[in-house]
């Protein structure tokens, strides 16, 4: 008899792939999470730079397709490296989902990489996991890659390997 | 006479005259003794004479005769001794055995012996000396012996169980047992996962450590996965309309087909077996 730290009503749904709804949340979760990220770089530059020299400081002026272009980088790189660390973005801890490829393993950091500039420049290719029973967007297809329901903390690693459902 | 007593006067004259023959003939006995006696000192000398003259040789002599005669008896004799013996053990053991059988032994032991003055006459120790009890244990049937009897009865009847035990170094004992060697053979990992399972451990720490946070991740969680069900449900019945529309009223079955697999698929969801996470 196994022992599961994942609640009796969600085990059913333990290693299927998630649907729009949830990565979407997710998504939408993680790109809050990298707005404050960019925000609190910012507010910790202009501190700094108020440290280093406040009577001359300013508040550092940057326009709109440079602010616009940190965020991303910082996106592609925060869901580059959450998924070759952990398998999970913290919008994706949250809401209880992991990327793995097709054998249930973690993803190696170019791959991740790769994925995360896939999701950053092309994210409507995420609506292709609405319907069917496959469930896997523009990128996972590409990639070969998953995102599946595991709400286990625990990273699938040389221990543990996250299971995929049946949809996969 | 006192063994006169309870006898009737026919017994009593009876044994009057038996006892006066007795007397006489013991007198007569007595009397024919002493005739002889003095007849045998008087007649050595001329017995003595006829049975070996002086001059006759002794070859010829009577006495030489009957000696041999004598002889031939005494040889005739051990033979018959020896015939008698065995006719003797022939018939003793037949006549012993028709005896006992006829025989009550032990009612005519029981009345006749004092078995009480019998046995404080005889040399028991001796007797128990020359017992060979290790044969006579090795006879035994210990174990249908054990099996009649009521041990556990006997020890609390006639053991002091609790003044045994105080007596008993425990620490000494526990000291000597090989805990390590116990424990190596006690699956204590399975047996903490069956009762971490059992009591369902995880669910209690989070009941008990359960904040609102959690609480909540876990209904939005439930609640996207079960949009991801709806949306992937209306998708594909809208799919499937179209499907039909393109075809016209006659629906390909191979399209019909598909559309059915991907709803099996899709409602099979909470069917998945529980995953081992």
């Amino acid at each position: 008899m196994d022992v599961s730290v994942v609640p009796a009503e969600a085990r059913p749904y333990q290693g299927e792939t998630a649907g729009l709804v949830t990565r979407t949340v997710a998504n939408a979760l993680d790109l809050f999470c990298v707005c404050g990220l960019v925000v609190a770089g910012y507010a910790g530059l202009n501190a700094l730079l108020f440290v280093l020299a406040p009577r001359s400081f300013q508040f550092v002026s940057a326009s709109w397709f440079l602010m616009l272009t940190t965020a991303l980088t910082v996106l592609v790189l925060y869901m580059a490296v959450a998924w070759a660390l952990t398998g999970r973005t913290y919008g994706g801890h949250l809401m209880g989902l992991r990327v793995v490829d097709r054998r249930g393993r973690r993803l190696r950091l170019p791959r991740a990489l790769l994925r995360a500039l896939l999701c950053v420049g092309f994210p409507i290719g995420l609506l292709w996991c609405a319907g069917g029973s496959r469930r896997t967007s523009l990128q996972d297809i590409a990639l070969r890659t998953l995102v599946i329901y595991d709400w286990n903390p625990l990273p699938p690693g040389p221990g543990r390997r996250a299971s995929t459902g049946a949809r996969a | 006479m006192p063994e006169d007593v309870g006898r009737s006067k026919a017994e009593r004259d009876f044994l009057a005259v038996l006892d006066l023959s007795i007397g006489i003939a013991a007198r007569g006995a007595a009397a024919s003794v002493a005739v002889g006696r003095g007849l045998r000192s008087r007649s050595r000398p001329v017995v003595h004479v006829l049975l070996r003259p002086p001059v006759v040789t002794a070859r010829l002599q009577p006495a030489t005769w009957l000696g041999g005669v004598a002889h031939r008896g005494a040889l005739r004799r051990a033979v018959v001794k020896q015939r008698s013996a065995d006719l003797l053990d022939l018939l003793v053991p037949a006549i012993v055995a028709a005896l006992v059988r006829r025989v009550d032994l032990t009612k005519l032991v029981a009345e006749n012996v004092d078995l009480d003055s019998l046995i404080l006459q005889a040399d028991l120790d001796t007797a128990a000396r020359r017992l060979d009890v290790d044969a006579i244990a090795r006879r035994l049937d210990i174990d249908e012996v054990i099996g009649r009897l009521d041990l556990t009865e006997i020890v609390k009847r006639g053991v002091d169980l609790d003044g045994l035990v105080a007596t008993v170094d425990i620490d000494a004992a526990a000291a000597r047992l090989d805990l390590e060697a116990i424990l190596a053979r006690v699956d204590l990992v399975g047996v903490a996962r069956e009762v971490i399972a059992e009591i369902d451990l995880p669910e209690i720490i989070r009941e008990s450590t359960g904040s609102m946070a959690s609480d909540t991740m876990r209904g939005v969680r439930m609640q996207s996965i079960s949009g991801d069900d709806a949306l992937g449900r209306i998708i594909d019945r809208v799919r499937q309309h179209r499907a039909h529309r393109d075809a016209g009223s006659a629906p390909n079955p191979q399209q019909v087909a598909a559309n059915e697999d991907s709803r099996g698929a899709l409602a099979t969801t909470s069917d998945v077996t529980p995953t081992v996470v």
